[in-house]
This record gives structure tokens, C-alpha cells and sequence, in this order.
């Protein structure tokens, strides 16, 4: 091990609120109803991305064409922007939202 | 069309000659559109393919939203090598024939098709009614060509998806 001087980081106000958020799952994907992407095409997207089994992502399709929008996930921040950037490159309407509380 | 499942797992699709020669179109299209930096294209379009709605109110600015762009752009650079292959294993243009898609290019060609779908009705800036059958009897020109090709589309897709 080289010698030489340690430096304990100093504790920075916010930083542990931002890495507490950070993984915990609190942020919402959520999924928004548009009138091109077929019902078929939206639960086969589910099911690739999100590997929502039929019945699930029949379920959420719905949820976002009777509704306007589902929320397909609730994950830790960087799990959720994965999806959330997966479901777009699909051409699906996606955002991220924090979950209150 | 008919599209069933071929013998490895793929599928076989059969075109009479005006369907090969409107697939060929449309992959030909998306090519060049795949290629066109997210800024350079219709805005309408590019808000369907690169939106950048939500993304400020999740935090993700600047340098951030860039990249997120961005990765969606090389997402669909990256389906270029496919559609360069469909176009070789296309039919000639305007013939009837089979066309083979491999197992593993399935869902790409899924999501491309449906790409082309968000651009032409980002194109015409189309909502829910315009996209029934009766409003494509009813349009003219440009716009009908547009509704043809997402009608045919929506067709393709399900076939292929139920296969």
C-alpha cells in the first residue's frame, strides 16, 4: 500500500439526500398515451423491455389507452432512466417522474 | 401479404408486387431518415423519435439531455445494417416474391416499421381521427399517400406480431 496522507471527504450538505434518491426506488416511468403506436405494439414493447408477462402489459396498455398513461415502473433512478430510454427508442411516449414520499 | 412463420424461426413474408415496392419505399425512406441528426429533421418528427418532453423535469439538462438524444440517434443508426439487409433480401422492386426476415431481426423490423408510422403521421401532424379508415377514404394527396402507408404498416406489424 502507498504511504502518504489520507483525506477523510468531508460530508457535503445534500449529497447523502442525492445518493439516498439515487438508489432508492422512487422514481415513476411512466408511459403516455399517443394515436399512432398500435395496442399490440405497445404490449409487445412491455413485454420486450420491461419483460411484463401478456396478462401485465395487456393490464398496462390498457391503463394507458383508457386513461392516458400507466406508470410501468417504479425503480431506483438509473434502472428507470434505462427503461424510460428504452421504451423511447421504441417510439413510446415515456417520462420519469420522482415518486412522492 | 401474407406472413407465416419460417422454417428456422423467422418469418416468410409474401408480397404481391405493389406491397414490395411500397416496403421497399418505406425502408429506403427510413434509411435516409435514420441518417439525419435529430436536429435536422421535420420538428414534428423529431419530436416523436428525439422528444425531449419530461426529460427537464427529471432533472436531465444540458450535457445530460444531449446525451440522451443522442443515444436515441445511435439507436436508430444502428438499425441501418438491417435495412440495408432487407433491402438486398427485398424482392425487386415492384415484383411479387417471399422475403425472409431472420428470427433475430423480428423485432427490429417491428420497431422500424412502427418508426416510419411516427414519422409520417408526425409529417401530418395527424391525430386519433384522422387515423380511422373512413378519414383516409376521405383524404386527398400527400396525406392519403401517408395514411396508406400507416394503414398498411399497422397491418404488417400485427401480422407479424401474431406469428
Amino acid at each position: 500500500m502507498q504511504g502518504g496522507t489520507t483525506t477523510t471527504p468531508e460530508a457535503v450538505p445534500g449529497q447523502e439526500t442525492d445518493l439516498s434518491e439515487a438508489f432508492a426506488k422512487g422514481w415513476r416511468v411512466i408511459v403516455w398515451n399517443d394515436p399512432v403506436n398500435l395496442m399490440s405494439y405497445v404490449v409487445f414493447v412491455f413485454m420486450r423491455v420491461l419483460g411484463f408477462n401478456e396478462t401485465k402489459a395487456q393490464r398496462h396498455m390498457l391503463e394507458v389507452h383508457e386513461q392516458g398513461k400507466s406508470v410501468v415502473a417504479i425503480e431506483t433512478r438509473e434502472k428507470a432512466e434505462f427503461y424510460c430510454h428504452r421504451l423511447q427508442e421504441f417510439g413510446l411516449k415515456s417520462t420519469l417522474e420522482a415518486a412522492a414520499g | 401479404m401474407k406472413i407465416s412463420r419460417a422454417k428456422n424461426g423467422g418469418r416468410q413474408v409474401e408480397l404481391a408486387g405493389p406491397e414490395s415496392a411500397l416496403v421497399r419505399q418505406v425502408l429506403e425512406s427510413l434509411h435516409e431518415a435514420y441518417q439525419t441528426a435529430p436536429g435536422e429533421l421535420d420538428p414534428m418528427v423529431a419530436n416523436l423519435w428525439y422528444g425531449r418532453a419530461g426529460l427537464k423535469e427529471a432533472g436531465i439538462r444540458g450535457e445530460e439531455a444531449i446525451h440522451w438524444i443522442e443515444g436515441l440517434h445511435e439507436v436508430r443508426l444502428g438499425r441501418q445494417a438491417a435495412l440495408d439487409r432487407w433491402l438486398k433480401s427485398l424482392p425487386k422492386a415492384g415484383q411479387a416474391g417471399v422475403w425472409i426476415i431472420p428470427e433475430e431481426d423480428v423485432e427490429t423490423l417491428v420497431a422500424a416499421l412502427n418508426d416510419h408510422r411516427l414519422r409520417r403521421a408526425g409529417e401530418f401532424d395527424l391525430e386519433e381521427g384522422d387515423l380511422e379508415v373512413k378519414a383516409m377514404e376521405k383524404s386527398r394527396g400527400n396525406k392519403r399517400v401517408a395514411l396508406v402507408e400507416i394503414h398498411f404498416l399497422a397491418w404488417m406489424i400485427e401480422l407479424l406480431l401474431q406469428e
